[in-house]
């Protein structure tokens, strides 16, 4: 029982955690009317993955996994493109802040607030669908296999768990003091989404797409293993793997030595106002 | 957002929840059938924390089905691996599960990860169908070869060794009058050079003063002359080196110790006989699990006939008489091995 249930509890996070980030970004920018799209967006993606896992499992085809992890490394790495930008629009945004000119929160919003939105919106959609299709068919092999009715209920569990996780994140994020949201969950964000850009070159990895520099950095799959459940929810969170390899250290590594001092790099206060653009 | 487009978007929503509530019902009342996995022709493997058993497939080249049965405590991942490459694979197997993969593999060597990734590999081999239905091709790979071809060179080297060893000593033993040492290090050294008797002749040049000749190693053991014991020595010694420095290919060896055998058939009575013999076992046991896997009633025949020819060699006195047909039998056997594992194509 244990098993499906932290399989299920880490790809449940990995959709959870960018849900929880995107909702808390667009409650704390104002934009709360866009909340309903997003839960609209997640039981779209919900109810299609949900679809697409009982139509394979009836005409009994194989679960198309290279497909599936070539997918899923095109999502996350458009997910690190857009958690990365959100960050970068924040820092902008508490600068004016901080210099008490809230409104131009608003009259930066405004103008491309609908695309920018949408974007959002879709983000969610496919960070849910990205891990929501292969979470059905293992959910699916939990009733069918022999193991009995607790792989099911362990299964199940962990996605509540998931849930309740991005619900953490959410309620976390809008709670937390505005220009503080702005200053650390910006770091948390940033080491999430170097997390899923080394796991998007895993994922093109195992889809057969990029072959280089596999050899293994360290090994810790004895004592932090992935099924374990601290494994596991760092692997939802935070990108962890057990066994890394020196491609996935290194874009780790490469995008936090970048983003980082970038996002550190310039005070935040600044020394004259600025017309927000 | 417009009050229009919610409820546009909550239709779209309740018409999907009505699709997947109708799928669940197809997929709840066809589960039985679905559930029986498809016993012909799939491939189990069970997958346990340390291996896959089995961990050496041959399977014919199309889209072979594996049912990949997961009996370890940990959840793991099974991937066919080309090199680094990932030709196909399944991600989260939980413990006791059974999934199945049918990727569409084309002739090769692939490998195949079982339990935690940094276990030992097994072997996956994907034959090209031949058309024919029944028994499937199951002709070593290149790479089947390797092991056993790397192991007899490790036997050479060690036996080239023995033979330098003991050609030095007896040298030595003869310079210091010591003829008893002399002769039992010389028959040593005989009998080591009779075990590389498959492969020798591709050292020729070294090995020939060492046959025949007055520093022949059987002539010296009988004449004890210390000059040519030297001579013979320095031989022994190139001869060593030659062999480290060379690695026989697969269908030298075994064409070799096929060699061997033909020819002992025609002259039962040598007096190398027994360590020639002793020789070609070695290739004989390296090579028998590739021998069985493609043929495993030749591979029994060989194991017979040769215990045979030993349990002859063995007696004080060997009857020439009987040896000869028992040792063409066995000649005869290694022909058909050397078919058997594809390698009497001269290439």
């Amino acid at each position: 029982m244990l098993v499906p249930f932290l399989i299920m509890l880490r790809e449940g996070i990995e959709a959870s955690l960018i849900v929880g980030i995107v909702a808390s970004y667009l409650v704390k920018t104002n934009r709360r009317n866009w909340l309903f799209a997003v839960w609209c967006g997640v039981a779209m993606a919900v109810l299609l993955c949900a679809a697409a896992g009982l139509l394979l499992a009836i005409i009994g085809a194989d679960f198309p996994q290279k497909q599936q992890e070539f997918f899923e490394a095109v999502i996350g790495l458009v997910a690190v493109g857009m958690l990365t930008s959100m960050v970068f629009w924040m820092k902008k945004a508490s600068r004016t802040i901080s210099t008490g000119l809230k409104n131009e929160i608003d009259a930066a919003l405004s103008e491309s607030n609908h695309h920018h939105g949408l974007a959002l919106v879709g983000l969610v959609f496919f960070a849910v669908a990205r891990e929501g299709f292969e979470s059905m068919v293992f959910l699916l092999a939990t009733f069918q296999q022999s193991s009995g009715v607790w792989a099911a209920a362990g299964a199940l569990l962990g996605l509540v768990c998931a849930a309740i996780v991005g619900f953490a994140i959410y309620w976390g994020g809008v709670k937390i003091n505005l220009s503080r949201f702005f200053r650390w969950t910006a770091v948390f964000i940033l080491i999430v989404a170097a997390g899923l850009l080394a796991g998007s070159v895993r994922a093109l990895h195992e889809a057969g797409v990029w072959n280089g520099l596999q050899q293994v950095v360290f090994d810790w799959s004895h004592v932090l293993p992935m099924d374990s459940p601290l494994g596991a929810f760092l692997a939802g969170i935070l990108g962890y793997q057990d066994m890394p390899t020196a491609s996935e250290v290194i874009v780790y590594l490469a995008f936090l030595v970048i983003a980082l001092p970038l996002f550190f790099g310039v005070p935040v206060l600044p020394a004259k106002p600025r017309n927000a653009t | 957002m417009t009050n229009r487009l919610k409820f546009l978007l909550l239709g779209a929503i309740g018409l999907l929840a009505v699709i997947v509530v109708g799928l669940g019902v197809v997929y709840v009342t066809m589960r039985p059938k679905t559930q029986t996995p498809s016993g012909n022709g799939s491939i189990a493997i069970a997958v346990s924390d340390k291996t896959c058993t089995p961990d050496t497939l041959v399977v014919p080249a199309g889209a072979p089905a594996f049912q990949i049965h997961n009996t370890s405590e940990h959840a793991i991942e099974w991937e066919i691996l080309n090199g680094v490459m990932v030709v196909a694979e399944r991600e989260n197997i939980a413990p006791g599960f059974t999934v199945t993969l049918t990727p569409r593999l084309e002739p090769g060597s692939y490998q195949m990860t079982c339990g935690l990734l940094s276990n030992p590999h097994g072997m996956l081999t994907v034959v090209a169908a031949d058309g024919s239905t029944t028994a499937l091709p199951k002709a070593p790979t290149l790479v089947d070869l390797v092991g056993p071809t790397a192991e007899y060179r490790v036997f050479a080297i060690q036996s080239s060794q023995q033979l330098a060893n003991a050609a030095n000593l007896a040298a030595k033993a003869l310079k210091a009058g010591d003829t008893a040492t002399a002769r039992a290090q010389l028959v040593a050294a005989n009998a080591a050079l009779g075990r590389l008797a498959p492969v020798v002749h591709l050292f020729q040049q070294d090995a020939g003063p060492l046959q025949s000749g007055p520093t022949s190693l059987a002539s010296l053991a009988k004449s004890l002359d210390g000059a040519s014991a030297e001579a013979a020595a320095r031989s022994a010694a190139v001869l060593s080196g030659s062999v480290s420095a060379t690695t026989a290919a697969p269908r030298e060896i075994v064409a070799g110790a096929g060699d061997i055998v033909t020819a002992l058939a025609a002259d039962p009575g040598n007096a190398d006989a027994a360590s020639r013999i002793a020789g070609v076992r070695k290739i004989v046991d390296l090579f028998q699990p590739l021998t069985a896997r493609a043929d495993k009633a030749l591979a029994d025949k060989i194991t017979a006939d040769l215990g045979v020819v030993e349990a002859s060699l063995a007696k004080p006195n060997p009857d020439t008489a009987t040896l000869k047909p028992q040792l063409a039998d066995l000649g005869a056997d290694m022909t058909d091995m050397l078919s058997a594992l594809g390698l009497n194509t001269t290439s």
